[in-house]
């Protein structure tokens, strides 16, 4: 195992191999993970757009009761913690331990903003009498943005986990892997939400 | 300070934030519709594929899973797009 002060040099190295290609960022089994997920959202993707095919009118009549401030309030705020947390692992290259406990805290209390917002908007609609059940582009809404919520909660309970990793644990090879694959994770919820919020909340029948 | 804004990381947030602002003017705007959800379709997927290269660190290689998101990403922005545009109105 490498010395924590020698792990930022190390980490560079071995992050080229000699063909120039860069290695893979966090571990192997955490991309086939990402892979698999995505995938199984490209097929959720596919069965929206058919189904808003068969009813466009319902569907933009349905549209027009989301608001669309909250989703880019939402993007903004899963693009800033993810800024942070690749700040982070940044910051676990170089060995400096309060930048990662920082970084990660401040990563962790702006995605908390996405839980506040996302509760406030499904207590908005269901105080309105908007639930699952109201009709399928509703259905296909709090599906949808139900499991990415819950990949959500899943995040940030493996950042709460990186945190907690980080304040004992070496800075050497096996936490810059594993807040790599953490990081990764994070980032796979941020690119979800970037195609769900556009898709139902902004596709305006002309 | 000034190192922080020098990482392709900051860079590519600084990106982010002003193509979602973008999105946010074309949907205040009232732009025409068809062109305007065409374009903010298409920019998401500029915004997925900056997550994946420099947020995910695939911009240097790390094959297939750099493929695997290129085609991921072309696939879905396809499949919204034509799906969108072949939609009766």
């Amino acid at each position: 195992m490498r010395p924590p002060e020698a792990t930022a040099d190390a980490r560079a190295e071995d992050t080229h191999s000699l063909t120039g290609q860069r290695k893979l960022v966090g571990d192997e089994g955490v991309w086939f993970f990402i892979s698999a997920d995505i995938s199984m959202f490209a097929l959720f993707f596919l069965l929206f757009m058919v189904e808003r095919y068969k009813a466009a009118a319902l569907f933009e009549q349905s549209r027009r009761l989301l608001d669309p401030a909250l989703g880019v309030l939402n993007t903004l705020i899963l693009l800033s913690s993810s800024w942070l947390v690749a700040l982070a692992v940044h910051s676990a290259r170089a060995g400096q331990r309060e930048a990662v406990r920082r970084y990660l805290t401040l990563g962790m209390l702006v995605g908390a903003g996405f839980a506040v917002t996302k509760i406030y908007e499904y207590w908005h609609k269901i105080s309105s009498g908007i639930t699952l059940l109201t009709n399928d582009f509703f259905m296909f809404y709090f599906a949808l943005t139900g499991l990415h919520f819950l990949h959500f909660a899943v995040g940030m309970g493996v950042l709460a986990v990186c945190l907690a990793k980080s304040r004992s644990d070496a800075m050497d090879e096996h936490f810059v892997v594993w807040i790599e694959s953490s990081g990764c994770y994070w980032h796979m919820v941020d690119l979800l939400w970037i195609v769900l919020f556009p898709m139902l909340y902004l596709l305006h029948a002309a | 300070m000034s190192a922080l804004f020098a990482l392709p990381i900051t860079r590519a947030w600084l990106a982010l934030v002003i193509a979602t602002l973008m999105v946010f003017a074309l949907v205040e705007n009232d732009a025409p519709a068809r062109l305007a959800t065409v374009a903010i379709v298409l920019i998401a997927s500029f915004k997925v594929r900056l997550v994946f290269l420099y947020f995910m660190e695939l911009a240097s290689g790390a094959m297939p899973w750099r493929l695997v998101a290129e085609i991921w990403m072309g696939a879905v922005t396809l499949l919204i797009v034509g799906a969108y545009l072949i939609t009766p109105a």
